[in-house]
């Protein structure tokens, strides 16, 4: 749900971006972008957000959001 | 993506009927579900999603590892609902919130993930971390009780206890079902 309120704010900001949904990886895929997850969020929580290869947001945070993507 | 499972399709009317259950059985045993009604229905239709592929409720906000015995303290109600509720007011989803929430004097937020990180952990190892976690006490120098005539048994969710030779097969406080209980003394 968090996830899905996340995605609608990326598009309500009008920004682009790709998404993974990592619960319908199959096994193999799965650990490797678990791994990646975790280098930006140790947490490994959802959504995890990377904007443009520098930084993140671990969860939905509306504000941090917004903040940096501006 | 290629070789990526289909999510399973759930119906709306199958959704309502959920939410009305645990909107019930909440309400009875003191606990409450989200006001927000449309974000409750989207947990509980991710919930229902989980049930068609992995056979639980596994939390919808957390990923699954699809062996129930791994998930067992991330099936709704999970183990961490009620320390995360009593702490900041929402449990991990959202699903579940304190009075103050229901009476708008508090806003749900974003709350960092209890369950501890590392995989492979045994839900029982996770538990005390949560105990610890929360702040309270671990169990104190208990007195020799090698006379009790029953085994007692603790709903990890909740936290109710019993004095008999197995746990019940639903907790009658919060509904968790009989293999969330442990052996307590």
């Amino acid at each position: 749900m968090w996830c899905r309120m996340a995605k609608t704010l990326l598009k309500d900001l009008g920004v682009g971006y790709e998404y993974i949904d990592v619960d319908t990886l199959p096994a193999e895929e799965k650990d490797a972008v678990k791994k990646e997850i975790k280098r930006w969020n140790p947490d490994g929580s959802y959504p995890t957000i990377v904007i443009n290869d520098k930084e993140s947001v671990s969860g939905f945070d509306e504000t941090e959001i917004r903040e940096k993507i501006k | 993506m290629s070789g990526s499972e289909q999510t399973p399709e759930v119906t709306r009317e199958e959704v309502e009927r959920l939410f009305k259950k645990l909107d019930r059985e909440a309400e009875s045993a003191g606990y409450h579900l989200n006001p927000d009604r449309e974000f409750t229905l989207g947990l509980i239709e991710g919930m229902l999603v989980n049930e068609k592929r992995y056979g639980y409720w596994a939390c919808p906000c957390r990923l699954a590892s699809g062996v129930k015995k791994e998930d067992l303290d991330i099936i709704c109600p999970c183990d961490y609902r009620d320390p995360d509720i009593a702490q900041y007011g929402t449990c991990y989803c959202g699903l579940y919130v304190s009075q103050d929430i229901v009476d708008g004097k508090k806003k749900p937020t974003r709350i960092p993930e209890r369950r501890p990180a590392e995989p492979g952990i045994a839900p029982a190892q996770r538990m005390s971390d949560t105990r610890a976690a929360a702040g309270s006490k671990a169990t104190p120098d208990l007195p020799d009780l090698s006379g009790l005539r029953y085994p007692l048994w603790r709903c990890r969710v909740c936290g109710y206890l019993c004095a008999r030779d197995e746990p019940p097969e639903v907790c009658p406080i919060c509904r968790a079902k009989k293999d969330r209980f442990e052996r307590f003394l």
